[in-house]
């Protein structure tokens, strides 16, 4: 691989990317649509009945949801975009050359509902009186815009898990409008709002605000949250029915993981109960009932953004050995580059590896196959998906047949890519870091090889 | 650096086009960068003489420069998007490269930003003025963080322009030297130049009376004067020769922010004068820096990109086969015991459970022949799950345990793995029975135990570690082999010496373990 290679210490680099993703989900559905979608639905109210307590409401709600969503909504979006740059540089390349006029009508879009919501934010005094009917629409466009990114980004997410016809094809519009395509779309925005109003809730029942309007206001953002909730769960069956069998097979192990495999007998169980507290949840915010929605609703914020989390991890995990399923696997490797390696081997090809060490110890050899070949999804050296923890135990020749036989052995692992000799050596240096003979070099910048800093 | 090369897909658009519409993206981009941390300065500093004054009033008052920080920090995130994305697609490989060279520090930049944004904002905002502390804290700590990021960015840019990449890599990953000296002055002229542009926003836009216009101009001819000082060290200090157009280009920006000085001198007014000479000086500047870049990169990455279709036209071939072998890898689901145990167990145990998969012969430990293994499903489902140490056998945890299960019902339904063991063919009369008996004590209870568990003294240590011949065993034709020519690789030894039918009769006697309870004798 031509790019030099950032290992991230301790997390690795799907754990990274993971926890910067999730908090960016959270807050892009949760906050600048869903919760966006409540002070919009409270201004309106407010305006309909001329009614100041909605309005102060609204006005209050909005500026913590500009606040974050323009500092933590935007920063973990674009550090999304920072993470895999250095992470899985080749990867996200290829996905921006690959989506770059989506990606740059994106910038557009974003670039415009910034501006929107910003004049929304600043005109709330101002546009009052007869200008507020005004006012609303310009919230109203800030929505419509904040859903069109939601379009732009699912299409290049969708295909990250169901390309279709595009490794064949190299369309752009088999890329894009991909099988989940439409029910992603659905599943997101049905997700944001139900997530918006479940955090509207919060600001509302911890926020200073009189008890009339809390239980007003409780029922409002109940009926939001029962029927986001509802299309929620309908587009995520609709989903799940499309996505390839192959990689729905994994699904369940995606969030047990082998730690807890053994224990995915409580998978449905534990969804199926996480889902009727938040139904019922909704339910009792439905009837006014504000004592009992504050006693249980950080209960159901934590509940519904480990569902955000779990989606994301299975949608995430589930195109295995791929990270552009048809194109590339997840090591960055091309499909049609394999058989290259098998023959020309990875490290007389490695422009980095031959200028940083000209006169390579296997060791360094060693090293260097783990961060190209395994470093994706494995750390060294201690955390997360350890491969010391993951070969202990197993004998020298055992290491050298596994390697060989990844994906077939783990479905969703990519196949090792280098020349037998190659192989071989990955097999020594891995059970000499499994069995404390060869130090294992901390992750840092390869190919530093011998040396890392 | 001829071997380095590019993606193999094609780019969207002419790279004259690409290079244009980044400078654009870029010089409103860094408009408001400059406009943002301008603005941080500016604001942290009068919030600061207004809170050792303690004056309440003031306090508020002086906040009203931080507001804008909201809309500016946000514009020049959203207008950094198209600059990162054009940079990333046109000069793929210097730009990748520069961020991995800083790439602890690159990571570092989501969360610097994230803090000094929500810190400043909610000051500026009025969250945090109630409460003098936390207001104290949020503007020092954002401001600090904050001014970090131009640091890093500036390095980034300095080391993808230099070209010298493996020599900044051989420094440990520091600019040193004259790269060094690059990066401080121009750094310095970042910042100063963000003085500038804040103080002329601000007058223009937030200041309400003369006396406020009148602090902003000084901040205004203040920075120009020691951006101009910055500005020509930064110019003298330049080592490579980037070509007559950036020459060309810092002439003429130096020769407007000149005129701009005597006309401030001049007693010009800054609201009329800033607009127009800003503009001109910021793009000639960032035409010098783009010469700089082109002249750095540009031939190395026009080379990189040929090399790059070539080798993707080298590839071409292969992808057929790559493909085919994709859509055979989407069909096969490994749902069930059988599709499982061809891919993930046939390679090593065979496709019929004989051990003589195709890479059983790279194995010192061979693979169990599971054709002759009898065990309980608990104990069976646990050496799957956890895999058996001191082999190859690797742990199916990797599959949840539906999965492990139906391995185990797979294995059942071809082979009887649950059932009994198959006994010897001959029944084994007593004499022969209890000679297998005085053996078994002799020889193989030393390592398998007394009682048939294994784990003694001295096999404790052992891996792999024998079985428990309670819980799993093995039909007697496969137990008799295994006692005749030992199990290779393993600490367990031949012995053929032994007469057939005490083979046989020491495989009864090991069978017979099979089932015991702790308790049972």
């Amino acid at each position: 691989m031509q790019f030099l290679m950032y290992e991230m210490p301790y997390l690795g680099s799907g754990m990274a990317i993971a926890l910067d993703a999730v908090t960016h989900v959270f807050i892009s559905h949760g906050l600048a649509i869903g919760a966006f979608f409540i002070v919009l639905l409270s201004e309106y109210i407010g305006y309909r009945r001329s009614d100041g307590l909605w309005d102060e409401f609204a006005r209050r709600w909005l500026k913590v949801v500009v606040i974050v969503t323009t500092s933590l909504g935007a920063l973990t979006g674009v550090g999304i975009w920072f993470f895999t740059s250095v992470l899985v540089p080749r990867g996200i390349s290829s996905l921006l050359r690959i989506f770059f006029w989506p990606w740059f009508i994106e910038w557009m879009v974003f670039t415009a509902e910034v501006i929107v919501i910003l004049l929304y934010y600043f005109t709330w005094e101002s546009w009052s009186g007869g200008r507020k009917r005004r006012h609303v629409l310009l919230g109203a466009g800030y929505l419509a815009l904040a859903m069109t990114s939601g379009f732009l980004i699912t299409g290049i997410l969708g295909f990250m898990l169901t390309p279709d016809g595009w490794p064949w094809s190299g369309s752009f519009w088999d890329a894009f409008f991909n099988p989940t395509f439409w029910p992603q779309l659905c599943l997101r925005l049905s997700g944001a709002f139900a997530l918006g109003a479940i955090i509207s809730a919060v600001y509302l029942l911890f926020a200073p605000f009189g008890r009339e309007f809390r239980i007003a206001a409780v029922k409002v953002i109940g009926k939001v949250w029962l029927l986001a909730m509802a299309v929620t769960a309908l587009s995520a069956w609709w989903y799940f029915a499309v996505v390839p069998p192959a990689f729905k097979a994994y699904a369940v192990f995606a969030v047990f993981t082998s730690a807890l495999s053994q224990y995915s007998g409580v998978f449905w169980p534990v969804n199926i109960a996480a889902a009727v507290f938040l139904l019922a949840l909704s339910l009792i915010a439905l009837r006014g009932r504000t004592g009992a929605v504050k006693a249980l609703i950080i209960p159901a914020l934590v509940v519904a953004f480990l569902f955000v989390a779990e989606f994301e991890r299975i949608r995430e995990f589930a195109r295995g050995p791929y990270v552009i399923p048809g194109y590339m696997y997840a090591n960055q490797v091309l499909l049609g580059e394999r058989e290259f390696f098998r023959e020309k081997g990875v490290l007389p090809n490695s422009y980095w590896f031959n200028a940083m060490n000209p006169n390579a110890t296997p060791a360094a050899e060693g090293r260097y196959l783990f961060g190209q070949n395994c470093s994706v999804c494995h750390t060294i050296g201690g955390g997360v998906n350890d491969i010391g923890k993951r070969v202990a135990g197993r004998t020298a020749d055992g290491v050298y047949v596994i390697i060989g036989h990844t994906q077939e052995m783990v479905p969703y692992m990519s196949p090792f890519s280098g020349s037998e000799r190659e192989r071989r050596v990955l097999a020594n240096y891995l059970y000499g870091v499994a069995n404390g003979k060869v130090p294992a070099l901390p992750a840092g910048r390869f190919p530093a090889g011998g040396e890392t800093r | 650096m001829n071997s380095l090369f590019d993606i193999p897909l094609a780019g969207p658009m002419p790279e004259l086009v690409l290079r244009g519409l980044l400078f654009v993206a870029f010089a409103v981009h860094l408009v408001f960068v400059l406009l943002a941390v301008g603005t941080a300065i500016l604001g942290v500093y009068y919030f600061l003489q207004a809170y050792f004054n303690r004056d309440k009033a003031l306090l508020a008052e002086e906040s009203r420069i931080l507001k804008s920080f909201l809309a500016h920090k946000s514009l020049a995130v959203v207008l950094g998007v198209s600059a990162l994305l054009l940079i990333q697609v046109g000069y793929t490989v210097p730009f990748f490269t520069a961020i991995h060279i800083f790439a602890p520090y690159w990571l570092m930049i989501v969360g610097l930003l994230l803090a000094a944004f929500l810190l400043l904002d909610f000051v500026g905002q009025g969250s945090l003025a109630a409460c003098r502390g936390l207001g104290l804290i949020g503007a020092v700590g954002g401001l600090a963080c904050l001014l970090v990021v131009p640091g890093i960015f500036v390095a980034v840019l300095s080391a993808m322009e230099s070209g010298e990449w493996l020599s900044v890599m051989a420094d440990g990953y520091r600019l040193a030297g004259a790269l060094a000296l690059h990066w401080l002055l121009r750094y310095l002229h970042v910042l100063v130049a963000s003085v500038v542009f804040a103080a002329a926003f601000h007058y223009l836009f937030t200041a309400r009376e003369d006396g406020e216009r009148q602090l902003f101009s000084r901040w205004f001819t203040g920075g120009m004067l020691a951006q101009t000082v910055v500005g020509a060290t930064l110019y003298a200090t330049v080592t490579t020769n980037p070509g007559p157009v950036f020459h060309a280009a810092v002439i003429a920006g130096g020769t407007v922010a000149a005129l701009a000085l005597w006309k401030l001198f001049t007693s010009a007014d800054v609201g009329r004068l800033a607009p127009p000479f800003l503009f001109a000086i910021l793009i000639l500047m960032l035409v010098a820096r783009q010469a700089a870049q082109d002249a750095g990169v540009l031939p190395l990455t026009q080379a990189m990109r040929a090399h790059s279709s070539a080798y993707g036209k080298a590839l071409e071939p292969n992808r057929e086969v790559a493909l085919a072998e994709y859509k055979q890898n989407m069909a096969a689901v490994a749902a069930d015991g059988a599709s499982i145990y061809r891919r993930s167990c046939a390679f090593c145990h065979g496709e019929n459970g004989d051990g003589e998969g195709a890479e059983a012969m790279n194995l010192k430990v061979k693979p169990e022949v599971l054709q002759a293994i009898r065990g309980e499903r608990e104990y069976l489902t646990r050496k799957l799950a956890e895999g058996v140490r001191g082999t190859a056998m690797p742990y199916f945890s990797v599959y949840t345990r539906d999965r492990v299960d139906s391995i185990v019902d797979y294995l059942d339904a071809r082979y009887k793995v649950l059932g009994a063991p198959q006994p010897p063919p001959s029944a084994i009369g007593p004499e022969t029975f209890a000679e297998a008996g005085r053996i078994y004590a002799g020889n193989c209870a030393k390592c398998h135990g007394e009682d048939g568990r294994g784990g003694t003294t001295l096999s404790k240590d052992y891996l792999p570690a024998p079985p428990d011949f309670t819980k799993r065993s093995l039909n007697a034709g496969r137990a008799v082999q295994v006692i005749e020519a030992g199990y290779p690789g393993t600490m367990m030894g031949a012995y053929g010496q032994l007469p057939p039918e005490v083979r046989e009769g020491l495989a009864a006697k090991v069978q017979g373990f099979y089932g015991r309870t702790a308790d049972s004798k």
